[in-house]
């Protein structure tokens, strides 16, 4: 007879099996499933960030079935295309989480931390919290989650940077420097016609100088290292992008 | 004295239970947005894919001016650009399922309360899936992990209106994006603290429809998904037309289930018994076909701001 049919009068005694798996993601109203996702970027979306420059911003698609064109496939995989085709349509650029130029240097494709960024977290009941680069949960003894918001942007600002460092996407054009530098601009000129009035919102004023001026100090700092770049390199422009030149015009007499 | 008649002594002796469960049943506490209303509903009419196509029409454009009186070559052709998004409905679904010893024990759990329960999801649904298409919108206003506050509102206002974009202007938060700008609102000097909007917008509500200010109808949603690793909430204001959603008849469907299996049915939802005889169970599940798309991009603009 197998052991395991065998009736005892008392088997061994057991440890009570917790009825919490520690590994799991709790669901709550502050937790809930996340889906898989991609990030794309627009050549407008660039921002500039105090003490890390021209940073760039991203767009996040989810995979989700009937979300902006997706479908599910025969083999039960969301299917991305439509999405990713109206991304490439608009002048975006997919970030493609299996992009071997995500791999940072000292890194392999096991340990890089941006490589196949599209990574989750298991939850109970067989749901998943897909996460961002750099997220890590913490459950308390209540069951609710902390997640590393500060050390995960930190995380965060790296992973877009590496994306314009790499060459994944391209790096920001003069024409989007003018329009963060006319933004700021715009900042200034509207706090200081507020503060005319309010001389306790000169404080506004200050912080909107203060930004103009470094948004100017980093475009400086960056057009004069690719002048230095060309100039080693034997490249006689720096340009990143075709302008066009327009055509001389003759108003009729 | 003795043979005092205690609660202590009748629960020993069954004459009292510890506990008896109420009439009453009470609602525990969630965010019941519902924000399909925000976005434009396209009539689902199939016919032969899963996929359906709309058409955006061409943008008109003025007259070009004849540079000749009595010749008209310099009239040519204007393209005529139609643009195009795509709705594929999939299946959306939720189950219950209860044994027949519920009922029998006098549980307050029944198929009406369930089916009540699976209506409401629905609407949670359509939450959850247009408050998941604001991360893919490309303009952007707010600035990360700094509280959202009352410039940013007028920043993202101005990009609207830079970009044509007329009618209502919706705005939806997640709850802390909605504290703080209440917050930038009380603290607003000069003319926008006297304004009775503002005054309006300063009271408490609960979660959903939150007010009108500027112009704005505002909404919160803890459904609002972060950004930046988590570091910030991305929620958008935009005008209708931004997103559509369309929703696939599933009574369609009707013809295969017995007549008696259908709870409930309308042309957003079906609910439908599935009674386990051997196992003494019934499970109510609920079915819809819905599609959510970012059918413009340049009518919304996406808040980004502190968590």
């Amino acid at each position: 007879m197998p052991a395991q049919n065998m009736i005892t009068v008392s088997g061994a005694r057991r440890r009570v099996e917790s009825q919490v798996r520690e590994d799991l993601l709790p669901i709550t109203p502050k937790s809930k499933p996340t889906p898989p996702y991609f990030f794309a970027h627009y050549p407008n979306g660039w921002t500039f960030m105090e003490g890390h420059g021209f940073v760039p911003t991203l767009c996040k698609y989810p995979a989700i079935p009937g979300v902006n064109g997706a479908t599910l496939d025969s083999s039960g995989r969301v299917n991305l295309s439509r999405v990713k085709q109206a991304v490439a349509s608009g002048g975006g650029t997919v970030i493609d989480a299996r992009d071997p130029r995500l791999i940072r240097e000292g890194e392999t494709e096991e340990d890089a931390e941006f490589f196949d960024y599209v990574r989750f977290y298991p939850m109970v009941g067989g749901a998943r919290f897909y996460i961002e680069p750099g997220q890590v949960p913490t459950i308390t003894a209540r069951g609710t989650v902390i997640w590393n918001s500060k050390e995960a942007h930190a995380v965060n600002i790296e992973f877009r940077k590496h994306l314009a460092a790499s060459g994944i996407i391209r790096p920001i054009h003069n024409v989007e420097y003018l329009r963060l530098e006319d933004e700021a601009q715009s900042r200034v000129d509207r706090a200081r016609e507020t503060a005319g009035n309010r001389p306790e919102l000169a404080f506004k004023v200050e912080a909107a100088e203060k930004q103009l001026e470094a948004i100017r100090a980093e475009w400086a700092r960056l057009t004069e290292a690719d002048a230095t770049a060309a100039s080693t390199t034997g490249s006689a422009k720096p340009s990143r992008r075709r302008t066009l030149k327009p055509s001389r015009g003759k108003p009729d007499a | 004295m003795a043979n005092e008649i205690t609660t202590s002594l009748l629960g020993t002796n069954g004459g009292l239970v510890a506990s008896v469960l109420s009439d009453l049943m009470l609602q525990q506490v969630y965010d019941a947005t519902a924000l399909s209303g925000l976005g434009m509903f396209i009539p689902w009419t199939p016919q032969g894919s899963a996929t359906m196509d709309v058409t955006q029409d061409a943008i008109p454009g003025p007259f070009t001016a004849a540079t000749s009186e009595t010749d008209g070559s310099n009239i040519t052709n204007s393209a005529y650009t139609t643009a195009e998004f795509s709705l594929a409905p999939s299946l959306y679904s939720r189950k219950y399922e209860i044994t027949d010893l519920v009922p029998i024990a006098g549980g307050k759990v029944d198929i009406e309360r369930m089916a009540q329960k699976l209506v409401q999801g629905f609407a949670l649904t359509n939450t959850d899936l247009i408050c998941g298409l604001f991360g893919g919108v490309t303009a952007e206003v707010g600035t990360t992990t700094v509280d959202l506050n009352v410039d940013t509102m007028y920043a993202a206002q101005y990009q609207l209106n830079n970009s044509a974009s007329s009618g209502t202007y919706y705005c939806v938060l997640y709850p802390e994006q909605m504290n703080n700008l209440r917050h930038s609102m009380r603290t607003e000097p000069g003319a926008m603290q006297f304004d009775k909007m503002t005054a309006e917008m300063l009271a408490t509500r609960g979660p959903g429809f939150q007010g009108t200010w500027n112009g704005i109808e505002f909404y919160q949603s803890d459904s609002v998904a972060t950004a930046n690793s988590g570091a910030d909430s991305a929620g958008a204001m935009f005008t209708r037309g931004a997103f559509a959603w369309t929703a696939a008849d599933p009574r369609i469907v009707q013809g295969h289930i017995n007549s008696g299996d259908v709870i409930f049915a309308n042309p957003l939802v079906l609910l439908e018994l599935d009674r386990d005889k051997t196992n003494r169970r019934s499970a109510l599940a609920a079915q819809s076909y819905l599609s959510w798309v970012m059918a413009e991009d340049a009518r919304a603009v996406k808040i980004i701001s502190d968590r």
